[in-house]
């Protein structure tokens, strides 16, 4: 039985917000908002993290996660005007819907808007137009990086299914659960510390890091002149060991698990050697 | 007398005659209220103030009495005959173009239904549509002479004129009814209600009394009942010869959904799509899935184009001003009109002789060799490129001085397929400009390629998986970056044979800063197994380093390679001095430099000279960046840069040379350079890299006649206040005539004399492109085809392609013989060693060689530059000369860090940076709703002014408090939102390009009007070298603003 599904895989994407962009004008989506939700199927979570100048900002896209276990079908009170296909994905029928929202206010995710102008509701339906004829997602295809896959989430032969598996892409908010068809690879992990001297407090230059994990390759930093150090890129959701290492000091060694898209970890003090 | 004689023939009740004869005086009431709202030439004027009224007395006479509708006609009356008894033509033109097609006083009545109805404020809509539907069904459509939209009011109007002149007893009764309550009653009451916000007179009176005539009709239900029959009858003839507006037409000529292949147009990066046309309307633009190796990816400023054609504040007819210049008033004229006054200008100034006093000015359009055709043939030298200055200038010479002068943009491809560390300084891929290379961008990012970006604000670049952002001190680059190569040398981390084998690191460099030659003039290297000089290409063992005693027949000097005066310059920045003048921490700088060296040659160090011209210190900037390039040997390297695959494309084209009519490309590799020449004065720098001319010496050659004058200009598709925007508004008051042409309004089209309207594109064939693209899952293949780039969709109103109306005026002016051939021939030359011609590519979209040719990029084939030494050039001998006698900085051959000119000193003061992001490049996409968007730009406030988090807390300013920002060398104030951000260096603050707009034009609510225009508060100060402008080189003060919003 065929599902539907995407990966969108923060690995390979750029932030261009072509996806989005593609989406509004070929779905004729008009500009507008009902009550702070503007019109759009797919649109960007940007988060800016850390303070400055170890500062990151993370572009996410989210869209409708064409969850098997939909709140919004369930919510609808008119047969037929939420769809949910046996492919798995769930398109609105405009001339059933009477615009009552009710799907728009259980969705976990905000994945439906309301047209003010047409009194229904609107949510991404992976292009069925362009899967009737043969073809994919515009998102998809617009995507100059390939960050955007779709495909048979069943057949544990695809190239989706794969990737997933490979990446072991997950849903967001697995914690919903609304058993979605839209998995995302993680976001790199930023990791931040200061390294001070146990007694006095004070900060430590030029200390060296290592990061080690079998399952990422090894980060190896410095800390700067306010004795912090910034992992640019530490693996998601991994166990890393990390060695501390300064002049005139007892290495500093731990366990560390990284997880999220920033994490300080706060203080890490070193002991003088005798 | 038609409905009543058809009446007569089909029924000869007298109830049925009655209405008849209603109906044959409604469709002449119809008739000359939509006589009413067609833009009014001379005749119309006559007839308004003659007979216009009277006529309508009599006819509201014939129809039902109405007190209403007399009182309407009383007002209707009292209101238009003061003004039409003055009846001046230009008076109520100038109403019109200010009320319909503009907002000549700050509010635009667009008369169409879709825009006073629909929610979506664009052109085009659901409305338009529908009502075009209606006209299909009779076989009529807007005609050609109208040239506007089918829900146009005065079409409207028309077509009810139609309806009831063909009235009987088939469904056309039941039409007329049903149209009336389904469009025109609709939205007339709103259309009046935005007429009553202006100051109009004549216009809101006439749609006023429109609005109470129209219901009084519906009133009438008996004239329009026929017995409920609805019944369309397809086998009537109608008489369409009282039509003006609309006309018959061959339906079949046009079917419901089209697709049409083209090709995105954007800078650098051509997308080959299919655009779905519904019912006239552009529904979508997607990629092709039937070309080889393409994926379908686009771009998404190209994509965003469906916005652009249906912008409502488009320019859509020939206007001439009638104000003063700047006022922003305009009435339109014909294109007869608007040729014709340009070409008499024009042509007096060449018949003079002195073709010179005219100044083109003008962008990058598609075929722009076009323009240097008329130019040239014109027999005016001033062909300017308006951008190259504040855009390209300073990296482009930069390039040019390092890798010579074939090496284009910037010194080749990226290789980041194979790159292990990616460096961004000064510019950023996945910004601005070039998305096309993210593909293998990413994917190296997903294989462990280092990426780093070094920027005084948190750009685009942080998007990208791991990417690591090390903020600098605005204009201290050169520093960063010599600081990088110092450690280089300190720690031996550069490649010494690539330098020696392909860089002029081993000439000789005499005391005096000159290189040494022999009396035939070769460069010289110190052969150290011979021990002695010989020229570079014999030595076979040349020294990198050192002093040397050489004796030459004249003189013995101590020369020093010019790597040792590398050696001696990078000295100057240790980590602590870079670390002092930049801000970046030392220990970073000592991490990169080891990183690279680590990794070299596969180092990609982004070098494209877009936007470069940043900082008046720029041009060493950017030489200091190639310097780098060099000892790391990136060029010609896996990883680093490539060049132009080897072996055939399988493609081949006539040059636009070789037409029958020899068509100049406007070229940007000159012949052999001579670089010891130097800029002068005069409108052209002489570095013949830019054989067009630099558009500030336009501006001071307005201004002091020197080294002659100029009083004529005409600017195609680029807003000249963008920058120096006060210096140009008083520089336009010294020239005697002005022409824009453009797709949209600027602000310097409120300055014209003439505005002319282009057809934009998918309005408009472009010809073709070559594309270049990777092959997937193959890191080092590329695969070339050809894609049209053709017309989709006709423009609305009376916009033309430039081509179309250059060739015109070429013809008027007295050079047409230049232009006698057609586009399609044009092309049809350049494609023809291929055996195809352009109506192939028009049906199929794309050609490439059968059977498919793809190109290896292969690395280490490039052993010489088209440089003096042949060679890649650490020393540059380019302006020796003026180094000596000057003594200033940007002439030294070597790359240094000099200070700009503009500090900081006060607490609220703060460089003042722009820039642009990926979907929001250049003036095109400063009012694209599609793109604008609170959701997409929003998020990022790029029309705030970006501050950092401290400060604003020191300062008391939080996130979307309103400031007042200055600058005391313009003398520019304005107000501006801030945006709190940990995002950028505490010295500076950020805000987009392309804002801030004023223009008349544009429409009041566009996008483009937030925010600032931040190069109002940039000061003059150029590049002496390059002319580069300095974009980022401002500093403001800023202060909170105490006056609230409303």
């Amino acid at each position: 039985m065929t599902k539907y599904g995407l990966l969108i895989d923060l690995e390979l994407c750029t932030g261009c917000k072509v996806c989005m962009t593609v989406c509004k004008g070929n779905h004729n989506i008009p500009y507008g908002e009902y009550k702070g939700r503007e019109y759009y199927r797919i649109w960007p979570d940007e988060k800016e993290m850390g303070s400055y100048p170890y500062v990151i900002r993370n572009m996410t896209p989210l869209l409708c996660m064409q969850c098997a276990n939909a709140p919004c079908v369930k919510a609808c009170p008119i047969p037929g005007a939420l769809n949910q296909r046996e492919d798995g994905i769930i398109e609105v029928n405009q001339s059933l819907c009477d615009g009552c929202q009710k799907c728009l206010t259980a969705c976990p995710y905000g994945a439906l808007y309301f047209r003010q102008d047409k009194g229904v509701v609107d949510k991404c339906d992976l292009c069925v137009e362009n899967i009737a004829e043969g073809s994919i997602p515009e998102c998809v295809k617009a995507c100059p990086t390939g960050a955007l896959l779709f495909g048979d989430i069943e057949d544990s032969t695809s190239n989706i299914s794969k990737m997933i598996h490979e990446k072991e892409a997950m849903p967001r908010n697995p914690e919903f659960n609304t058993d979605p068809a839209v998995f995302y690879t993680s976001h790199v992990t930023r990791l931040r510390g200061t390294v001070i001297d146990a007694e006095s407090s004070q900060v430590i230059t030029r200390a060296d890091i290592t990061l080690e994990s079998k399952d990422a390759p090894s980060i190896y930093l410095r800390t700067d002149i306010n004795g912090i150090f910034f992992a640019w890129n530490s693996r998601n959701n991994t166990r890393y060991s990390i060695e501390v290492k300064a002049t005139g000091y007892h290495t500093y060694l731990d366990e560390i698990t990284v997880a999220g898209e920033y994490r300080d970890i706060g203080l890490l003090k070193l002991n003088q050697n005798e | 007398m038609i409905v009543i004689e058809k009446m007569k023939a089909q029924s000869g009740k007298e109830e049925d005659l009655k209405k008849a004869a209603l109906i044959e005086h409604l469709s002449e009431i119809f008739r000359l209220l939509s006589q009413c709202l067609k833009y009014p030439a001379q005749s119309d004027i006559n007839y308004l103030s003659k007979s216009f009224l009277s006529e309508i007395d009599i006819l509201l006479r014939k129809l039902p009495s109405s007190p209403g509708l007399n009182n309407s006609l009383a007002e209707l009356r009292q209101s238009i005959s003061p003004i039409l008894s003055n009846a001046e033509l230009e008076y109520l033109q100038t109403e019109y173009t200010g009320l319909f097609i503009y907002a000549g006083n700050g509010t635009v009545c667009y008369p169409y239904e879709s825009m006073q109805l629909e929610s979506n404020k664009h052109l085009v809509g659901d409305s338009t549509i529908a009502v075009k539907q209606q006209y299909k069904r009779y076989g009529l459509r807007v005609s050609r002479q109208f040239a506007d939209l089918p829900d146009h009011i005065a079409a409207e109007l028309e077509f009810m004129h139609f309806l009831c002149r063909n009235a009987s007893c088939d469904g056309t009764i039941y039409d007329a009814h049903s149209f009336l309550k389904t469009h025109l009653l609709k939205w007339v009451p709103a259309l009046h209600t935005c007429l009553n916000k202006t100051d109009s007179k004549f216009y809101k009176a006439v749609v006023k009394f429109i609005g109470e005539f129209l219901p009084e009709i519906t009133g009438w239900d008996d004239a329009f009942s026929n017995n409920g029959n609805e019944q369309f009858s397809k086998n009537m003839t109608y008489d369409t010869s009282s039509l003006e507006l609309l006309e018959p037409y061959d339906v079949s000529t046009e079917p419901e959904v089209r697709w049409v292949n083209t090709t995105t147009t954007e800078r650098d990066w051509y997308s080959p799509v299919k655009v779905k046309v519904v019912n006239g309307r552009v529904e979508k633009i997607t990629g092709r899935d039937d070309i080889p190796y393409y994926n379908g990816d686009q771009n998404v400023r190209a994509l965003a184009s469906v916005a652009k054609i249906y912008a409502p504040d488009k320019l859509k007819f020939p206007l001439r001003r009638v104000g003063k210049r700047g006022e922003g008033k305009f009435k339109r004229i014909s294109w007869d009109e608007a040729l014709g006054e340009i070409a008499t200008v024009f042509k007096k100034y060449r018949d003079e002789g002195r073709a010179r006093e005219v100044a083109f000015l003008r962008t990058h359009p598609p075929m722009e060799h076009m323009f240097n055709h008329f130019t040239h043939h014109y027999g005016t030298p001033n062909d300017i490129h308006t951008s190259t200055t504040s855009c390209y200038a300073d990296g482009d010479i930069a390039n040019k001085l390092t890798a010579g002068s074939d090496m284009g943009f910037d010194m080749g491809k990226d290789d980041f397929a194979n790159a292990r560390y990616t460096l961004f300084i000064g510019h950023n891929l996945l910004n601005a400009i070039q998305l096309n290379r993210a593909a293998r961008f990413a994917d190296s990012i997903r294989h462990g390629m280092k990426f780093i970006f070094v920027d005084p604000r948190l750009n685009e670049g942080s998007y990208a998986h791991g990417a690591e952002w090390v903020p600098i001190r605005p204009g201290t680059d050169a520093s960063f970056v010599l600081g990088i190569i110092n450690v280089l040398i300190r720690d031996e981390l550069y490649d010494a044979d690539f330098l020696l084998a392909k860089t002029n690191a081993p000439i000789l460099i005499r005391p005096d800063g000159y290189p040494l030659k022999d009396s035939m003039g070769h460069f010289l290297v110190w052969d150290t197994s011979k021990g002695q000089a010989c020229p570079i290409d014999e030595g076979t063992k040349p020294a990198l380093k050192g002093i040397f005693d050489v004796n030459t027949a004249d003189f013995t000097e101590k020369c020093k390679t010019a790597f040792q005066c590398l050696i001696e310059r990078a000295s100057e920045y240790t980590p602590d001095i870079a670390e002092r003048i930049s801000g970046v921490p030392s220990i970073k700088i000592e991490e990169m430099a080891h990183d690279m060296g680590a990794a070299r040659p596969s180092v990609c160090i982004y070098s494209q000279s877009n936007v470069s011209a940043q900082y008046s210190n720029s041009l060493q900037m950017c030489r200091a960046r190639n310097v780098l390039m060099c000892l790391l040997g990136v060029f010609d390297r896996p990883g680093g840069k490539y060049y132009e695959p080897t072996g055939p494309t399988g493609l081949e084209l006539n040059s636009p040379a070789s037409f029958r009519i020899p068509i100049l490309v406007y070229d940007m590799k000159p012949e052999r350079v001579d670089w010891d020449s130097k800029i002068n004065s005069s409108l052209f720098t002489k570095i013949e890299a830019y054989p067009i001319g630099v558009v500030q010496n336009v501006l001071k050659a307005i201004k002091t006649g020197e080294p002659y004058p100029i009083k004529a200009l005409f600017i195609i598709g680029s807003d000249v206040l963008a920058s120096h925007s006060a210096e140009w508004r008083s520089a336009f008051e010294k020239v005697d005539f002005i022409v824009k042409s453009h797709v949209w309004p600027d602000d310097d089209t409120d300055y014209a004399d003439i505005v002319l309207p282009e057809a934009a594109f998918l309005e408009r064939d472009d010809g073709f492109t070559q594309i270049d693209t990777y092959v997937p899952e193959q890191k080092n293949r590329e695969f070339s085809f050809l894609s049209v780039i053709q017309k989709v969709v006709e423009p609305k109103f009376e916009e033309r392609p430039w081509f179309d109306y250059i060739k015109e005026l070429a013809n008027r002016i007295g050079f047409g013989d230049y232009y006698d051939f057609t586009l399609d021939e044009y092309w049809d030359h350049q494609l023809a060693p291929n055996g195809i011609d352009y109506s192939f590519l028009r049906q199929h979209g794309v050609f490439y060689a059968d059977p498919l040719v793809t190109r290896n990029i292969e690395f280490g084939n490039k052993n010489s530059w088209d440089t003096d030494s042949g060679r890649l050039n650490i020393y540059s001998t380019a302006a020796l000369s003026e180094w000596k006698q000057e003594g200033n900085p940007q002439y030294d051959p070597l790359p240094l860090y000099h200070s700009i000119q503009e500090q900081p000193k006060a607490k609220n003061e703060f460089y003042l940076l722009s820039g642009k992001c990926s979907y929001f490049w250049c003036n095109f996409y400063r009012n694209n709703p599609l793109l604008l968007e609170k959701y997409l730009e929003g998020q990022l406030g790029n029309t705030r002014l970006w501050l950092n988090a401290q400060k604003a807390a020191e300062l008391g300013i939080k996130d979307n408090d309103w400031v007042r920002i200055e600058s005391k060398v313009t003398g520019l104030q304005d107000r501006v939102q801030i945006k709190v951000t940990e995002g950028i260096h505490p010295e500076a603050v950020w805000h987009i390009y392309g804002g801030g707009h004023r223009a008349h034009l544009m429409d009041p609510t566009s996008h483009g009007k937030k925010g600032l225009n931040v190069n109002d508060f940039v000061p003059e100060h150029y590049v002496t070298w390059t002319a580069g402008q300095a974009h980022c080189e401002a500093v403001i003060s800023l202060f909170k603003d105490t006056v609230r919003e409303s």
